[in-house]
C-alpha cells in the first residue's frame, strides 16, 4: 500500500513536472537563436547586426498595466476621464500566475493589445480633443459600436495620470468590421499611415515652418525608410521628392496599408493577417525572417516592437545608436511576455466568412482555382506553399536553394519592396489565402483593394488608377504582375472569387 | 503557377526541315499531360524539332529515329508557369537547351511494334519503351506512340503533394516517302 502511495505521489510529481515543462519560457535573445533567423538582404554584402545579448538584456522590461478603452473624443461615457483619474495602477501581466494553456493564451492577448509605449493624453484640453476627434473622422478611423478606437488604449501607470498608448501588435492587426465587430489577428484597418502623413504634413507643408526644420523632418523619414547602400529606384526617388509628394505618398494609404519602418516610401506593406501563423515558414512579405519555431516568432515580435531600431546595416546605424554608444534605452518585452504572445498568436484561427455561396459555384470556383494554376503556389490546406518567389531583377544564389524554400520564378509584381528597402531580400513570400475574404489591401503593397480588382486586366495598363495604394507622385499606377485568372470570363471570375472568399 | 512538367514536341503543320534518308516529316504532334490537384494539364513545345528517320528497306523493325527539341519552347498556356518550367528546378534550359530522344532498337509484338528509346533530359538518360503503330496510306506514313515517364527520374521538380510524378506522353508523326 505504501509503495502504491509513493508511486502515486511520484506520478503526480512527474505529471506536474510535465505540465510545468510544457510551458517553460525559453531565453529568447541569444546569439544561437538569432543565428540564421534573418534571410540575407538582396545585397548580401550588407549584413544586419542585432544588439548583443548583454545590451538587449539591459533594456527595460515592459511592465504591463491595466488599459482602458479610448473612445472617439466626445463619445466617452459621462465622467469617464474623472473616473479614470481615480483608478489605481494595476499590473496585469504576472507570469508566476500562469499555469494552463488557457492562462498563457489569455495573458498573450494582453501582451498583444498592450501598447509599446504611452504618452500624454490631452483629455482636459478641449481644443486638442476636438482636433483629435475631427482628424479621426476625416481619416475614416474605424470604430466599434461603442465608438471605441480599438487600435489605441488609455493606460494608468500612475494614479491621476491618463496616458494614451499605441504601437501594440493590435494597432496594425486588429480589424474592425462594418458593424463594429472586432477580429483580432485580422488584416488591420487602422488608418495609421494616413494619420502619420497628416502629422508629417504639418511639419513639411506649413510655410511658417523654417526650412531647417522641414529638412530635418524629411531626414528623420530617412531613418524610417532609408537604405543608405541603395542609390537607385525608390531610394533615389525619395531624395528627389518634393514635400507634397512625400506627404501624399503617406496619406494615399488606407486601413490595411502602411509604410512600416524598413519599407520604402512608395512601396508600403499590406498588413498581413495572423491566422494559422503557426504553420507559416516566413514572416514579412519579403520573407525577411524565418519561422522555425515559436522562439523565432518571439524574436520577430521583440525585434519589430523596438529591438530592431538598434539593428546596424553593414555596420552602420540607421535608426538608433546602441545604448552603450549614446543611444536611447528603449524598452523590451520580457521573455515570459513574448512566450505568452506566441501562445496567443498560435491560437488564432481565421473567422468564417458570413457570406455564403452556392455549392455549385464553389465547385466551379475550385476547379478554376486548380486549372488556372493558383493551387500550385496557394496549395491547400494552408493555401500557400510556404515558399519564397524571387522578384524580377534578383538572381537566386545557389546556396539559397538548399537553405530556404524557394519557388524559383518571379510572378512579376513590383520588385521595389524586395529590392529597394531595408526589408528587401529579393523575394516575396507566397501569402496564405485563408481569410482573404476579409482583406481589403491585396498584394504586398496593397495596390489593389479587392479580389475583383485583382482579376481585372485593366490594372496592367499604365493609365490605370488603382483603388488600392499608389505612390504620391503618380496620377496613374499600373499594378503589374500576378497575371493569373485575368482572362477568365465574367461567370468564371465570379465563381473563382466566390471560392476564394470561402477560404 | 503550377509546377507541371510538360513534355510536348509540337511541330507545325508546315513543311519542316526534316533530315531523313527516305522520309520527310510532314507533321508531328507530341502531346503530354500530367495531373495536378486532380486536373489534367496539357502542354506542348512550340519550336521546330530536328528529327532523323531512317527505315532501311522500308522495314520498320530496322528503322531508327532520333530527334531533339528546344526545351525552352515549352508552352502550357500560362506564361509564368512556362517560365518556371525553364528554370533550374525543372528543365534548366539555359544549361540544357535540348531534350533528346533516340531509338536503340525495335521489335515486333504481334501486329504492334515496340521501340526502345533513350530519353535524355538535362543530364539524365533513361530507357523508355514506346509501343508504336504505323499506318501507311499511299506515300505517307503515320506513326503513333505513347509512353509514361516519372518526372522525378529526370530531376524535374521535387516532391509535391498535388503534382503527379507520372507524365503521359503521346507522339504522332506523319512522314512523306521520298
Amino acid at each position: 500500500m505504501k509503495l502504491k502511495i509513493i508511486a502515486a505521489i511520484l506520478g503526480l510529481a512527474g505529471f506536474a513536472f510535465v505540465i510545468e515543462d510544457e510551458f517553460k519560457v525559453p531565453k529568447v535573445w541569444t546569439a544561437e537563436n538569432l543565428e540564421g533567423l534573418m534571410l540575407p538582404l538582396a545585397d548580401p554584402t550588407i549584413a544586419i547586426t542585432h544588439l548583443p545579448d548583454s545590451l538587449y538584456d539591459g533594456l527595460e522590461e515592459r511592465v504591463m498595466y491595466k488599459t482602458y478603452p479610448f473612445y472617439l473624443p466626445g463619445t466617452e461615457p459621462e465622467g469617464y476621464y474623472d473616473w479614470l483619474k481615480q483608478q489605481e495602477p494595476q499590473i496585469i501581466f504576472d507570469a508566476t500566475k500562469l499555469k494552463t494553456a488557457d492562462d498563457w493564451i489569455k495573458a498573450g492577448e494582453l501582451v498583444y493589445d498592450y501598447p509599446e509605449d504611452a504618452g500624454p493624453f490631452p483629455f482636459d484640453d478641449s481644443t486638442a480633443m476636438q482636433f483629435i476627434r475631427q482628424s479621426m473622422l476625416n481619416e475614416g478611423t474605424c470604430l466599434t459600436k461603442e465608438k471605441i478606437v480599438p487600435f489605441s488604449s488609455l493606460v494608468i501607470r500612475e494614479k491621476g495620470k491618463i496616458e494614451i498608448g499605441g504601437f501594440s501588435c493590435g494597432m496594425c492587426h486588429t480589424r474592425v468590421m462594418p458593424d463594429g465587430k472586432i477580429f483580432k489577428g485580422g488584416q488591420g484597418n487602422n488608418t495609421f499611415d494616413k494619420n502619420f502623413g497628416n502629422s508629417v504634413a504639418g511639419a513639411l507643408l506649413d510655410p511658417s515652418i523654417p526650412d531647417s526644420i522641414r529638412n530635418g523632418s524629411k531626414n528623420s523619414l530617412k531613418a524610417l525608410f532609408g537604405a543608405y547602400w541603395i542609390k537607385t529606384g525608390l531610394q533615389q526617388k525619395f531624395e528627389d521628392l518634393g514635400y507634397e509628394e512625400v506627404v501624399k505618398s503617406l496619406t494615399n494609404t488606407f486601413g490595411g496599408v502602411l509604410h512600416r519602418h524598413g519599407t520604402v516610401l512608395g512601396a508600403p506593406t499590406s498588413v498581413p493577417d495572423l491566422y494559422n501563423i503557426k504553420d507559416r515558414k516566413y514572416f514579412d512579405h519579403t520573407g525577411l525572417m524565418r519561422h522555425r519555431n515559436m522562439t523565432d516568432l518571439m524574436l520577430y515580435a521583440t525585434l519589430n516592437q523596438q529591438a530592431d531600431r538598434y539593428d546596424k546595416y553593414g555596420g552602420k546605424v540607421v535608426m538608433a545608436n546602441w545604448p552603450n554608444e549614446g543611444g536611447p534605452r528603449l524598452s523590451r518585452y520580457s521573455d515570459a511576455q513574448l512566450y505568452a504572445l506566441g501562445q496567443y498568436l498560435y491560437s488564432l484561427k481565421a473567422p468564417e466568412n458570413p457570406e455564403k455561396f452556392l455549392p455549385t459555384i464553389l465547385k466551379q470556383g475550385e476547379r478554376l482555382f486548380n486549372e488556372q494554376g493558383c493551387v500550385t503556389c496557394h496549395t491547400p490546406p494552408l493555401f500557400t506553399n510556404n515558399m519564397l518567389t524571387p522578384v524580377d531583377g534578383f538572381k537566386v544564389p545557389e546556396s539559397h536553394l538548399e537553405k530556404y524554400d524557394i519557388f524559383e520564378v518571379s510572378v512579376e509584381t513590383d520588385p521595389a519592396l524586395a529590392l529597394e528597402s531595408r526589408r528587401g531580400t529579393g523575394y516575396y513570400k507566397v501569402p496564405s489565402l485563408i481569410g482573404v475574404w476579409n482583406r481589403t489591401a491585396l498584394m504586398h503593397s496593397g495596390n489593389v483593394a479587392s479580389l475583383e480588382e485583382l482579376f481585372d486586366p485593366a490594372r496592367l495598363s499604365d493609365d490605370y488608377i488603382p483603388k488600392g495604394y499608389k505612390p504620391g507622385w503618380k496620377a496613374t499606377h499600373a499594378v503589374k504582375g500576378h497575371p493569373f485568372g485575368l482572362e477568365l470570363n465574367a461567370a468564371d471570375k465570379t465563381a473563382l472569387i466566390a471560392y476564394l472568399k470561402s477560404l | 503557377m503550377l509546377r507541371f512538367i510538360f513534355f510536348a514536341f509540337l511541330l507545325s503543320s508546315s513543311t519542316l526541315p526534316l533530315i531523313a534518308q527516305n522520309y520527310t516529316l510532314q507533321k508531328a504532334e507530341i502531346r503530354f499531360d500530367i495531373e495536378n490537384a486532380g486536373i489534367k494539364v496539357k502542354g506542348t513545345f512550340d519550336s521546330i524539332p530536328s528529327i532523323t528517320l531512317m527505315m532501311p528497306g522500308n522495314n520498320p523493325s530496322k528503322m531508327s529515329i532520333s530527334g531533339s527539341i528546344s526545351a525552352a519552347s515549352i508552352h502550357t498556356g500560362i506564361s509564368i508557369r512556362d517560365k518556371h518550367l525553364r528554370n533550374r528546378d525543372y528543365f534548366d534550359t539555359e544549361k540544357y537547351p535540348l531534350i533528346y530522344l533516340a531509338s536503340t532498337s525495335f521489335s515486333k509484338k504481334g501486329n504492334a511494334l515496340e521501340g526502345n528509346f533513350t530519353l535524355q533530359i538535362k543530364q539524365t538518360k533513361k530507357p523508355v519503351m514506346i509501343p508504336i503503330t504505323i499506318t501507311k496510306n499511299g506515300n505517307t506514313v503515320e506513326m503513333n506512340g505513347a509512353f509514361t515517364i516519372n518526372r522525378r527520374d529526370f530531376n524535374l521538380g521535387g516532391n509535391s503533394l498535388i503534382l503527379s510524378d507520372s507524365v503521359d506522353v503521346y507522339v504522332k508523326a506523319i512522314f512523306l516517302e521520298n
